[in-house]
């Protein structure tokens, strides 16, 4: 094992197509490269994030509706159900606000990573 | 040791270019183009071919980038576009008429003489070399590339090729052979050593 790692370091062979035959691209295509390929990422990240999101979105409203028709049904502490509702929405709204407010750093990188 | 290092090295910048970082990409790309470059010209022989094939892979490749946790897995997964991307390339060429093998009889004639190789400039020498590499069928060549100078083992190799580990071992040997053969004629005292 220990001959073989030291013959595969010593082959003349490889040494001299390592030396010899390995093409190197130019700068201003590897400049290139490095453009096109960040580009191509970033389109199909933004897309399967896109696909995610809306999901997320779909799947978010579903349950919040059964949630709110169970509450409506049980109707707990005795309370009118207009008013439980009117609670949960003021709830979600400021839920919502604070998590837009506190994301909002990680959002503006966002957009510069997909612009 | 070192080996190792390179390997974390190479999944770090992984995870770097998966989060979008610029040096994650620019790290990648300056890893891994030199050789799938060079398995491209071998398989196109032609420099504006090879490029176009590279891009198309590399981007390709980067595409599904957020898949991997590898980086040994993401350049076989590389090569093995090049590949294919390149074989595409050369036979769509074919199919317009357009003759791609740069071997003009001239140079295989040159292959036949006995020259003196101590006395050639480097630029000759790579060129002889090219030639001897040239003779080699496709997929001895392809395998010569990947495992000489792109230091892939058997199964790498396999993987890439979509072939069995015994064929790769078969296609290894014989290109090893007619390689040396090639060179002993162009080399001279100086391949004595292989």
């Amino acid at each position: 094992m220990m001959n073989n790692t030291k013959d595969k370091k010593t082959d003349p062979l490889k040494c001299l197509l390592q030396q010899n035959v390995m093409d190197t691209p130019t700068a201003d295509f590897s400049d290139k490269l490095l453009h096109a390929s960040m580009a191509s990422y970033r389109v199909s990240y933004s897309k399967k994030y896109q696909k995610e999101e809306r999901l997320g979105k779909v799947i978010l409203v579903i349950l919040i509706s059964f949630n709110l028709m169970m509450l409506i049904k049980l109707r707990p502490f005795g309370v009118d159900p207009v008013m439980v509702v009117g609670i949960f929405a003021l709830l979600m709204f400021l839920f919502a606000f604070g998590v837009h407010y506190l994301t909002r750093k990680l959002r503006a990188v966002n957009k510069d990573f997909f612009t | 040791m070192l080996f190792g290092k390179t390997r974390e090295d190479e999944n770090y910048y992984l995870n770097k270019a998966i989060l979008g970082e610029r040096k994650g990409f620019e790290y990648l790309i300056a890893r891994y183009q030199k050789l799938a470059y060079t398995l491209a010209v071998k398989i196109c022989k032609n420099k504006e071919d090879a490029e176009e094939v590279v891009q198309d892979a590399f981007m390709k490749a980067f595409r599904a980038l957020a898949d991997f946790r590898s980086a040994a897995k993401f350049s076989t997964w590389l090569y093995k576009i090049v590949y294919y991307t390149a074989l595409t390339k050369k036979s769509s060429r074919r199919m317009d008429g357009i003759e791609l093998d740069e071997d003009s009889e001239s140079e295989i004639y040159l292959l036949d003489e006995k020259k003196e190789f101590n006395g050639l400039v480097q630029a000759d020498r790579k060129r002889y070399i090219n030639l001897a590499l040239n003779t080699l069928g496709e997929e001895e060549r392809v395998v010569i590339t990947l495992h000489y100078l792109g230091e892939k083992s058997t199964s790498e190799i396999a993987e890439i090729l979509d072939i069995g580990k015994s064929a790769v071992k078969m296609r290894l040997v014989r290109g090893r052979q007619k390689l040396e053969q090639s060179l002993k004629g162009l080399l001279g005292t100086e391949i004595n050593e292989l």
